[in-house]
C-alpha cells in the first residue's frame, strides 16, 4: 500500500447471491488511489468494473453483497474502513467525501424535481446551508459545470434539458459538496460523440481545479486515454494488469489488454475487419479454471488451464499471467 | 405553473373528472355553509309539523318528529363527508407507510406486512367493522378510526407495487450516492413519483368510506341520533316508507349522488393521471 494513497482497496471480494447460485462479480480487487491522481477501470461488460465501483460507496444492492476486503479511505487526516463504519457514516461519505456520477443522464435525475432542488440536495445535506446561499452555490456549481445559463437551467425540470446538459447537471450534483473523490461509471457513453469530448474536457478542467481523485470507469480505452494518469484492467472479477497510462498504451503487458488495444479502430492503418477477441467474457456463475482469460487467449499454455496466475511485477507494473513468471 | 395550467386543461376537457369535480365541489360547499342554508336548526322538533310532504316552507318535508329534513340533510352532509374525508386520511397514512416501507425494504418486513394485508382481507371486511364497532361502542370518532383502520389493504400493496418499480431506477441510486438517508430516499424521492395512482385511489376511498358510514348510521352502529347523518336519516324514516316516501328517497339519493360524484372525479382523475389509459399523448 502507497503511504499516500486517498483511498487504497485491498482484497474486494463482492459476490452477488441469487437463489442458490453465487455470481462472483468481484475477486479480490486490489488498487489504490492518490491524491489528486486519475484512475481507470477498463474492461467489457459484465467484467465487475461497475460493480467495484458501487461496492466503494457501499451501494450495491441485493442479491449483491461485499464478502470480503478493505476499502480504506482518508477522512480527516486518519485512515478508515469504510466497510466497517455504520451505514449513517456512510451517508456523509457519500456524495459529502465520495461522489459518483451515472452512466445514463435520462434517468439519472428525478423526473418530479427542478434542477435546483436535485442540485443542491447533496449541499443541504453535507455542508447544512439553505435559502439564499444555497441557492448562490447551486449557480456557481452548474457554472462550473460549464453551463452558461445556469438560472434558466436551475429552473428546468430535467426533461427539459438535453442530455450533454443533463449529465452536466450531474456533475454539478456530485461536486457541489465538494467530495475529495469522483467516481464516474461510464459518464459519457449515453452521450453522442460530440458531447463525450466535451464532458471529457470538462472533468480533465474540473479534477485539476479542484484537484480531485477520479476513478473513472468505462470500456472505451480512447476515453480512459485523454483522462487517466493510470489504468487497471479488469477481466472477470480481476485487476488483470496495473500500468501507467503511457506504458499501457505503448507495450501492453497482458495478451488481453493487448487485444482490447487491437480492437480499437486506428486512422493511420487501414483494415478491412477490425480485429475483435473471440468469445465472450465468462459467466460468473461459472468462470472457466485457471487464468479466467485462457480460452480467448492466444498464447494460452497447458498451466494457464490449471492454475491462475498470481501477480508478477514487471518494471514496476503489475501483471496476473503466466507470460512473465 | 406550466403544469399547473397542463393539468387544468386536461381536467376540463375530461367529462368525468369536470362533472364529478364540480359535483364534490358543490357537496363541499353545501356542508361548509349548511347554517346559512339550512333555515331551520337541524334537531329543531316541531310536533305539529311532523311528518310534512314537501313544501315551500319545508323543502323536502319533515320528519316523525317535525324537524326539517332539508336541514337535518345539509347538516349531515358535513357529518358523512367529515367521517369519509378522516377516514380516507387514517387510511391513506397507513397504506402509504406500510407500502412503502415493505416495497423499498423487501425481504421479511415486506413478507411480515403484505401477510398481514392478506389477513386483514381474508376478514369479511362488515363483519370486521362491525365486530370492532361492537367493542370500541358507536360514535363519530370511532367510525373514522374504524373505516381508516380497515381500508388501507388496497393503498398498501399499490404503493408497495409502485416503490416496487420505482426503487431500482437510477436516480434513486443517484440519490443515494449524493448521500440521501433511507427515510429521505423514501419521502422525497420515491412517493412523489407514486403520488397519481394514490390520489386516485383516495377519491374512490372517500366514496368507499361515506358508503361504509352510511351503511353503519343506518345500522345503528354509526353517527348516533339525534345527530344527523344520511344513513340514520334512512333508518328512521323506513318506518315510514309507505306513507312518508321524503323520508328515505332524499337521503338515499344524497347518497348515491356522492357515492356517483366521487367516483367520477376518481375515474376521471385516473384517466388523466395514468398514461397507459389515456388516448392522447398529451400527459401531466
Amino acid at each position: 500500500m502507497t503511504e499516500n494513497a486517498l483511498l487504497s482497496i485491498r482484497g474486494l471480494h463482492t459476490y452477488f447471491f441469487p437463489g442458490k447460485a453465487v455470481g462472483r462479480a468481484v475477486e479480490g480487487v486490489s488498487f489504490d488511489v492518490g491524491s489528486s491522481e486519475s484512475i481507470g477501470l477498463v474492461g467489457e461488460s459484465g467484467c465487475g468494473k461497475s460493480v467495484t465501483a458501487l461496492s466503494i460507496l457501499r451501494l450495491v444492492s441485493r442479491p449483491g453483497k461485499i464478502v470480503s476486503g478493505e476499502i480504506i479511505f482518508e477522512r480527516g487526516g486518519k485512515k478508515e474502513d469504510m466497510l466497517l463504519l455504520s451505514e449513517q457514516e456512510m451517508t456523509k461519505v457519500r456524495g459529502g467525501e465520495i461522489s459518483m456520477i451515472f452512466q445514463e443522464p435520462f434517468t439519472s435525475l428525478n423526473p418530479v424535481f427542478r434542477v435546483e432542488y436535485q442540485v443542491g440536495e447533496s449541499a443541504k445535506l453535507h455542508l447544512g446551508i439553505k435559502g439564499e446561499a444555497l441557492r448562490a452555490l447551486v449557480m456557481e456549481t452548474l457554472s462550473g459545470a460549464g453551463i452558461k445559463d445556469a438560472e434558466r437551467v436551475a429552473d428546468s425540470y430535467p426533461h427539459e434539458l438535453s442530455g450533454g446538459l443533463r449529465q452536466r447537471v450531474m456533475i454539478a450534483m456530485a461536486l457541489i459538496s465538494g467530495p475529495k473523490l469522483l467516481i464516474a461509471d461510464e459518464p459519457t457513453t449515453a452521450l453522442d460523440v460530440t458531447v463525450q469530448a466535451q464532458i471529457l474536457d470538462l472533468l480533465a478542467d474540473i479534477r485539476l481545479k479542484r484537484k480531485l481523485s477520479v476513478i473513472m470507469v468505462s470500456h472505451d480505452l480512447g476515453i480512459i486515454n485523454r483522462i487517466c494518469d493510470r489504468v487497471n484492467i479488469m477481466y472477470s472479477g480481476r485487476i488483470v494488469e496495473s500500468s501507467p497510462k503511457k506504458e499501457i498504451f505503448s507495450n501492453p503487458l497482458h495478451p488481453y489488454t493487448a487485444g482490447l488495444l487491437k480492437s480499437i479502430p486506428s486512422l493511420s492503418k487501414i483494415e478491412k475487419r477490425l480485429p475483435a477477441i473471440p468469445g465472450n467474457v465468462p459467466d460468473p456463475f461459472d468462470p472457466p479454471a485457471g487464468c479466467r482469460f485462457h480460452p480467448r487467449c492466444q498464447k494460452a499454455m497447458d498451466i494457464c488451464k490449471k492454475t491462475e496466475p498470481g501477480e508478477t511485477v514487471v518494471d514496476g507494473r503489475m501483471v496476473k499471467c503466466w507470460l512473465y513468471k | 405553473m406550466k403544469e399547473t395550467l397542463k393539468f387544468i386543461k386536461l381536467f376540463s376537457a375530461n367529462k368525468s373528472a369536470l362533472i364529478g369535480g364540480v359535483l364534490v365541489i358543490c357537496l363541499g360547499v353545501i356542508a361548509l355553509a349548511a347554517p346559512l342554508l339550512s333555515g331551520y336548526a337541524p334537531d329543531g322538533q316541531n310536533m305539529a309539523e311532523k311528518l310534512q310532504p314537501p313544501s315551500r316552507l319545508h323543502l323536502l318535508g319533515t320528519d316523525e318528529l317535525g324537524r326539517d329534513v332539508f336541514s337535518r340533510m345539509i347538516f349531515g352532509s358535513r357529518i358523512s363527508l367529515s367521517v369519509g374525508f378522516a377516514a380516507v386520511f387514517i387510511s391513506t397514512l397507513i397504506g402509504l407507510l406500510v407500502g412503502a416501507v415493505s416495497g423499498y425494504f423487501g425481504g421479511w418486513i415486506d413478507q411480515f406486512f403484505m401477510r398481514l394485508v392478506d389477513i386483514v382481507l381474508s376478514v369479511p371486511a362488515l363483519f370486521f367493522i362491525l365486530m370492532l364497532v361492537v367493542f370500541l361502542g358507536p360514535s363519530i370518532f370511532n367510525v373514522m378510526v374504524i373505516i381508516g383502520l380497515t381500508t388501507w389493504t388496497d393503498l398498501a400493496r399499490l404503493v408497495r407495487a409502485e416503490v416496487l418499480s420505482l426503487k431500482n431506477r437510477e436516480y434513486i441510486l443517484a440519490a443515494r450516492a449524493s448521500g440521501a438517508s433511507h427515510a429521505r430516499i423514501i419521502i422525497k424521492h420515491i412517493l412523489p413519483n407514486a403520488m397519481a395512482p394514490v390520489f386516485v385511489s383516495v377519491t374512490f376511498g372517500v366514496a368507499g368510506a361515506i358508503l361504509i358510514e352510511s351503511g353503519l348510521s343506518f345500522l345503528g352502529l354509526g353517527v348516533q341520533p339525534p345527530d344527523p347523518s344520511w344513513g340514520n336519516i334512512l333508518t328512521s324514516g323506513k318506518d315510514y316508507i309507505e306513507t312518508a316516501w321524503w323520508l328515505t328517497a332524499f337521503p338515499g339519493m344524497a347518497i348515491f349522488a356522492t357515492i356517483i360524484s366521487y367516483n367520477l372525479l376518481g375515474e376521471g382523475l385516473r384517466n388523466i393521471l395514468d398514461p397507459r389509459l389515456s388516448g392522447s399523448k398529451e400527459r401531466v
